[in-house]
């Protein structure tokens, strides 16, 4: 039995549903002497802004339970250097190229978008709206008005695939995620990193620099399978679930929640072939399972018995 | 040499002072091929808690080690190398690393960084290491002992500890023909002081025979404290620096270190892939950020 494990996200094909997560992947190169990098289902890259940032200032990351805190402050060589010194290489890869963007107004946004529109190789644009480490850098991400504003205008901009990020730190994803979708948005990429913070008891300081910083790692993964498992029941795009995946078992949570893809994150700094044995375990699970195509695996749950079971009195 | 990820069997893990020990790993012979100064990413092999693997300076590499009996067909294994490694418990990590017994498999990503630069026709070099910085300075006491002695020159090394229990490497510092000085603050063992006031005495004695470059790793301030002092005698400086990272090649962009330049605006590097070694004038070396939470058992 040979399955299938293609996808299709936003118009973009992809030979599996595996991705990489933004800021966790470098732009890929990085990661050529460790994985094939042809095998991935699509290489998301860490966030462009449209002037390079130095980033914030050391320390940026600390290892906390199951996880880890960052607080890099989107360090990045900004949209030109990118166009001229990265895209080059990425395009030669073979899988399609996500690019993330990130601004400080709607302008930026859209100034981004339109500037990549303009070149080759660039399948689709993430838009993080979610950044927990630069100033306004949740602005967009946390408030529904704004969000759907935002994207509205990015999709004047461009007729690329507009993937916004969201956020975990808000007390409704749903009512983002609605808004996103209304805004124009052809999927969404869930979720960004949890607001968090470690103290160092002995000198009573912040152990980052940021003081607060983005946590991510196993230890946010049940939260963010929750989160595309609520947006899976009430938005009608596809869902790319990320948060903490090490293995393949983790993103088949998130694939059977609701997602149509995944992308493998903080694993890439743990181990750089994370995302392979991810894709290879999926493969093998299809085939111990008997499942024909990965997208059958999508939205499965199974809630018999459970609490949240759909019964005629119930309904 | 491109960096690699493997996994690595645990031969021996032998405690070597109070707080310190010698962990011998058993992996592919590329591993064995590095330059003094470079280090490996030692991580779990489950890897969910603790998450993140620990930079770790490598002490020596031999090649080839006879295989395993299971691995002898190539398998997992293929020829194999032994790389040391020596690390300091100070936390959960090195304390379950501590914990391991020989057999236990644990995943490597590397080599990494950059190492030492070594000019060709050295003649005489000065190495200090601070505690648990003695590692790669022991690596190229080795490289550079048997040049040195090709012009009848020795080494000098210092090295510098809290106390008599913190100085390592000191018998194979002598064995590979070095002139070794030894500084603790405590006074247990040689100078009492600071391990720069011991170097600083040493270079005003002779700084009219001395050409040879600096060599450094330790904790950051005895760094600091090198750079005037390179500086004044107009010595090149190598400092190994050290900083928390997640990935060890240049992908979490969490390990910068400032560098002098722009006025305006910082710019940093990364420990990672533009050092662990840099050139000590290039480091500003009076901003650290924040410089708290440093991670456990980093011994780059």
């Amino acid at each position: 039995m040979r399955p299938d494990l293609s996808i299709t996200v936003a118009g973009i094909r992809m030979q599996n549903p595996v991705m990489t997560a933004s800021g966790t992947f470098g732009y890929a190169q990085e990661f050529e002497p460790f994985l094939d990098l042809s095998r991935l289902g699509a290489i998301v890259v860490k966030t462009i802004t449209r002037t390079p940032r130095v980033g914030n200032p050391p320390t940026r990351i600390v290892e906390t339970p199951a996880g880890m805190l960052n607080a890099i402050g989107l360090q990045n060589v900004g949209l030109e250097a990118f166009i001229k010194e990265k895209l080059p290489y990425l395009r030669t890869l073979g899988p399609p190229i996500i690019v993330n963007i990130a601004g400080e107004s709607i302008d930026d946004y859209v100034e981004l978008a339109s500037r990549l529109s303009d070149q080759e190789g660039i399948s689709g644009i993430e838009l993080n709206i979610s950044c927990p480490n630069v100033a306004d850098g949740l602005i967009f991400g946390c408030n529904a008005v704004l969000a759907n504003k935002l994207i509205a205008c990015v999709r004047q901009a461009t007729s690329l695939p507009l993937i916004p990020k969201l956020s975990p730190n808000i007390t409704d994803v749903v009512e983002i995620a609605q808004a996103l979708a209304d805004g124009g948005a052809d999927a969404l990429s869930l979720i960004n990193t949890l607001i968090g913070m470690a103290v160092d008891v002995r000198s009573r300081r912040p152990k980052l620099s940021n003081v607060t910083g983005g946590l991510s790692g196993p230890a946010i993964r049940p939260v963010a399978v929750r989160m595309v498992w609520e947006v899976a029941q009430a938005v009608k795009l596809p869902l790319i679930g990320m948060g903490g995946i090490m293995t393949a078992d983790d993103a088949l949570e998130f694939l059977i929640a609701g997602a149509t893809a995944v992308a493998v994150g903080t694993a890439n700094f743990t181990s750089p072939s994370s995302a392979k044995r991810v894709i290879d375990g999926i493969k093998a699970y299809l085939i111990d399972h008997s499942v024909g195509r990965v997208t059958d695996l999508i939205g499965s749950l199974d809630l018999t018995g459970t609490t949240r079971e759909i019964t005629e009195w119930s309904s | 040499m491109s960096p690699s990820e493997c996994h690595v069997e645990v031969v021996a893990n032998k405690q070597i002072a109070p707080e310190y020990f010698s962990m011998r790993l058993a992996g592919p012979a590329r591993l064995a091929r590095f330059r003094p100064g470079q280090f490996l990413m030692l991580g779990w092999t489950d890897g969910r808690d603790p998450l993140l693997s620990r930079a770790m300076s490598i002490r020596s590499a031999k090649s080839p080690h006879p295989p395993f009996s299971k691995g002898g067909n190539g398998g997992i294994w293929g020829a194999k190398c032994e790389v040391e490694i020596l690390y300091k418990v100070c936390g959960r990590g090195t304390a379950l690393l501590a914990a391991m017994r020989p057999g236990r498999s644990l995943r490597v990503v590397g080599p990494l960084g950059n190492g030492f630069e070594i000019s060709r026709n050295v003649t005489s070099a000065v190495l200090i290491a601070g505690g648990i910085g003695v590692p790669p300075i022991a690596a190229l006491t080795e490289v550079l002992a048997t040049r040195c002695a090709a012009h009848g020159t020795k080494i000098a090394v210092f090295l510098g500890g809290r106390s008599k229990a913190d100085l390592l490497c000191v018998s194979d510092l002598r064995r590979a023909g070095a002139t070794v000085r030894v500084a603790t603050e405590d006074g247990s063992a040689g100078h009492k002081g600071l391990v720069t006031e011991l170097l600083e005495q040493y270079l005003d004695a002779r700084r009219s025979t001395l050409d040879g470059p600096l060599y450094a790793c330790g904790p950051h301030p005895m760094l600091a404290a090198i750079a005037p002092i390179a500086e004044r005698h107009n010595m090149p400086y190598q400092a190994s620096m050290e900083a928390n990272m997640a990935c060890g090649f240049g992908a979490c962009m969490g390990c910068v270190v400032p560098i002098r330049g722009n006025a305006r605006e910082r710019t940093y590097r990364l420990v990672c892939k533009d050092g662990p070694i840099f050139d000590g004038r290039e480091i500003l070396w009076d901003e650290q950020g924040a410089g708290v939470g440093k991670m456990e058992g980093s011994a780059v």
